[in-house]
């Protein structure tokens, strides 16, 4: 058994039995997924969420932590710490999986005596927080059509508004480049709404997006039948995103034959 | 297929959806069942390999003792 020299390891199990201990702690600390892993201080202060996906990634993780400590340390010392503190809420913007105001975040990067350290990690950090920032108010538009369906709306306008809405976001600037398995969706309903407002470029430039999603999408699905789950409900959609994507290839393409 | 588009729309714009979904509609196990996973979990290469502090009030006080940090690592076992 390997007895670690850097940092106590702590196991939480949440197994929904009695006698399991710390059972709750997941949410105590600010998590409700799984797996969740973070690093404490000695009094069991969260400092940060990381992903342990290396070990060069967890390596870095350990730097932010004690980046994150040291920091804590500081404005603990002197409350008006202003520098330190302005550090510690762009660490905390950094390791948050919340969106984030990055106006606000640009304004603070600016405060004078800022730790080089945390500008640096801004700097590099940036692009991903406005990525988060985007994926969050795109979510907001499903989840909002979700709930209308749910309420018994009807349907056919509601997808419509849907897609409106995330051809106004795309128009914004608020935009998904990045394909994989979570974008199918966003990618079919920017097409959708693309079409409708006769920006037939941006149907266009998308599809190969909305293709690649596809794709992804679909080798996440092929996993699943692997473990056994909902066989045929998985097979169903196959079938119907892949109608999907041949009809909305077809209305792009079918653009492309008329000019 | 445009209520089965919403079902999964909705689902896969967040991510791991298909995993909720399947753990949403198989039955709930029985106790007996869950104490069995929750021991299953506990045998598992990584639980063994690594000398885990199981309560956060053990891990503290080790990490006061050697001033250190301490690591947490969030699981389950109640779902396969």
């Amino acid at each position: 058994m390997k007895v670690t020299k850097d940092f106590v390891p702590y196991l939480n199990v949440t197994a929904r039995i009695d006698g399991a201990p710390d059972q709750g702690m997941l949410k105590e600390k600010g998590a409700n997924y799984f797996p969740y892993f973070i690093f404490m201080d000695k009094n069991g202060k969260v400092l940060i969420p990381f992903r342990p996906t290396t070990d060069k990634a967890f390596k870095e993780a350990l730097g932010t932590a004690n980046l994150v400590a040291e920091l804590g340390g500081l404005v603990e010392t002197d409350k008006e710490n202003a520098a330190a503190a302005a550090g510690l809420k762009l660490m905390a913007a950094l390791t948050s999986r919340e969106p984030q105001d990055i106006k606000k975040l640009d304004a603070l990067v600016k405060s004078p005596g800022l730790d080089a350290r945390v500008a640096e990690r801004y700097k590099k950090g940036r692009d991903a927080l406005i990525e988060q920032a985007n994926v969050s108010k795109i979510n907001d538009v499903f989840r909002k059509a979700s709930r209308a369906l749910r309420d018994g709306g009807d349907e056919a306008g509601i997808i419509d508004r849907r897609d409106t809405a995330i051809y106004a976001l795309y128009k914004k600037g608020v935009v998904l480049d990045k394909a994989h398995r979570g974008t199918f969706h966003y990618f079919y309903s920017l097409i959708m709404g693309a079409t409708k407002a006769g920006d037939m470029a941006t149907a266009r430039k998308s599809l190969p997006r909305l293709e690649a999603s596809k794709k992804a999408l679909f080798k996440y699905m092929d996993f699943l039948v692997t473990r056994g789950r909902n066989i045929d409900r998985i097979k169903r959609t196959k079938v119907a995103y892949s109608k999907m994507v041949e009809d909305i290839r077809k209305k792009v393409a079918g653009d492309d034959t008329t000019k | 297929m445009k209520r089965l588009f919403w079902h999964a729309a909705v689902l896969m714009a967040m991510a791991g959806a298909f995993s909720t979904l399947a753990g949403a509609q198989r039955p709930q196990p029985s106790p007996e069942e869950l104490e069995k996973r929750y021991k299953a979990k506990l045998e598992k290469p990584f639980a063994k390999k690594i000398a885990w502090k199981m309560t956060l009030d053990e891990a503290m006080t080790e990490a006061r003792a050697r001033d250190r940090f301490i690591v947490g690592f969030f699981t389950r076992s109640y779902a396969r």
